[in-house]
């Protein structure tokens, strides 16, 4: 079983290869809006990446609001 | 399709739709790879009825406003029904708000009644804005499990289960339908308040032009709550017999993969999610092989000069049949709005044989005000004014204001259209005989306000700005 700390650095190792930022630029508390310059639609995308890796399904509805990727993470680990 | 002219609110058209066209298929639900639900519209009354007599049994009558949160799914729909036939005023809000803005709305709108979904209940009974909807009196939440904590919130399902039969409530149509709330372009949303006549006469206009039928199958992915999925993705195709379908989740895979599972017909999209869709498209037809690439774009030519003064959507799909087929080979138009679209957007659809249908409207002036009959198809136009639809120019000789009919005012004598304390700030009598109230679509800018300005071409047209 994976702890938090593993959840989020995965989910952050995931966004920096899919989005092309160098990884250890991003942090578990940033607006992944605003680090990213992602829209709504390119956030889904990375949603699907992130459920790919960890073999989950996340409803739409858990990640409503969340912007940061310590939530996210959060969200994801009790999915685990 | 009913003829709308003979009915006097959405309850009784609705009331009516469900009987005549019982065995057709209303709704199609699914969640990712999954199909949840499959109704007819015989199968939507039976759930509803239940829905209307337990909401009546609570007390919801004539004009007890009703607020639904929830995002797009077939609950929405057979509560926003029970709603009407209790002859209650819907109200519905966007499941995206957060909590605490929800509860503002909720309170502003004075809603007796909510209706939700389990995992926004679960953030809405933990705000501490549920201290602030005092009339608040009767919560149902959807699809909660077993052991889910509901605070004061009743189990949606267990309204079904209700064998008393629901009194039908006649409403007339200066009777206020929906309290949409809207902030335009920024600023505080305010609550449009809409007569029934608004969604009967609108429908009629829209219709003619994007017709629904039985078979046909819009594709619901803008949130129900706003004012083009509430008409094109449930007034509409249910007075036409017609389906919509419902995605559980909006990931682009599992959207891209609806078009051809569900043979979609029409989808409503918003610019963005077009252009998303456009660049996608683009990339593919760029990495074809060369040869490949100029018979593709011969075909698309062809098509362009094929389809110059009108759509030929049989000729598009025979042409460029595999572009057709990735859409499900029955996608008759999409239709666009909520923000301005780019004309080149507009153009590459259409020269792939797929009609965009752009539009131009306002929540308070009844949805789409004009949209793009494409005939002839232009890239650069909102089309002209649905039938029955006015537009004023405050100086036609100039470049000038543009006034809309504010259709959700029109009953001059409660000098009704926005809720409340939004009543004063956007609406003012048009000058002459007429009691007709008008939106000015020129509002203060250092109020933060929209301003819809106009510029005159000597071709007549008339270009919209700001």
């Amino acid at each position: 079983m994976r702890t938090i700390d593993q959840t989020t650095q995965e989910i952050l190792d995931l966004a920096s290869k899919h989005f092309n930022v160098p990884a250890g630029t991003l942090s578990p508390d940033d607006d992944f809006f605003k680090k990213l310059g992602i829209d709504s639609l390119q956030t889904l995308e990375l949603l699907s990446r992130i459920e790919n890796h960890f073999n989950i399904e996340l409803p739409d509805y858990e990640v409503q609001g969340v912007s940061d990727f310590r939530t996210l993470a959060s969200r994801i680990q009790s999915r685990l | 399709m009913l003829d709308l002219a003979k009915y006097s609110s959405i309850g009784a058209a609705l009331k009516d739709a469900l009987d005549q066209f019982a065995n057709e298929i209303c709704l199609i639900e699914s969640d990712r790879d999954r199909e949840k639900e499959r109704l007819t519209y015989r199968d939507f009354k039976d759930r509803a009825l239940p829905v209307a007599s337990a909401l009546q049994q609570a007390g919801l009558g004539a004009n007890e406003r009703a607020a639904i949160i929830m995002t797009n799914q077939s609950k929405w729909l057979i509560s926003a029904y029970a709603i009407f036939f209790c002859g209650g005023i819907l109200v519905p809000l966007d499941y995206k708000l957060t909590p605490d803005e929800q509860w503002q709305l909720l309170t502003h709108s004075g809603a007796s009644v909510l209706i939700t979904e389990y995992p926004i209940w679960r953030q809405l009974a933990a705000s501490s804005g549920r201290a602030t909807a005092t009339k608040l009196r009767t919560i149902l939440a959807t699809e909660a499990p077993s052991n889910a904590e509901l605070a004061d919130a009743g189990r949606w399902e267990d309204a079904l289960a209700n064998k008393v039969a629901p009194t039908f409530v006649s409403r007339t149509r200066q009777d206020v339908a929906t309290i949409v709330y809207s902030s335009g372009t920024g600023g505080r949303p305010k609550g449009c308040m809409m007569t029934h006549e608004n969604y009967l006469e609108q429908c009629v206009a829209l219709t003619s032009l994007y017709p629904f039928v039985p078979g046909f199958r819009y594709l619901s992915i803008l949130p129900t709550n706003h004012a083009i999925d509430f008409m094109v993705g449930f007034f509409g195709p249910f007075i036409c017999g017609a389906t919509v379908v419902h995605l559980r989740t909006l990931r682009p895979e599992f959207v891209r993969d609806a078009f051809p599972k569900y043979k979609i017909t029409y989808v409503s999209l918003v610019p963005l999610i077009l252009k998303n869709l456009q660049k996608g498209l683009q990339a593919r037809f760029d990495a074809l092989p060369s040869g490949k690439r100029k018979i593709f774009n011969a075909l698309v030519s062809t098509n362009r000069a094929l389809t110059k003064s009108r759509p030929r959507l049989g000729l598009s799909r025979l042409l460029l049949k595999q572009v057709h087929a990735g859409f499900g080979g029955e996608l008759r138009a999409i239709i666009v709005g909520g923000a301005f679209t780019e004309p080149q957007t507009l153009q590459f659809f259409y020269d792939l044989g797929i009609p965009v249908a752009n539009g131009y409207g306002l929540t308070e002036a009844g949805t789409a005000i004009t949209v793009n009959d494409l005939r002839p198809f232009r890239a650069d136009t909102v089309g002209k004014p649905l039938p029955g639809m006015e537009v004023r120019v405050a100086d036609p000789d100039k470049d000038g204001d543009v006034w809309l009919p504010q259709r959700a005012g029109t009953d001059h004598r409660s000098d009704r259209g926005w809720l409340a304390e939004d009543r004063r700030s956007r609406t003012f009598r048009s000058p002459g005989p007429s009691p007709t109230l008008w939106a000015q679509e020129k509002y203060d800018r250092h109020r933060g306000r929209q301003e819809h300005l106009s510029r005159r071409y000597r071709s007549g047209l008339r270009e919209l700005a700001g």
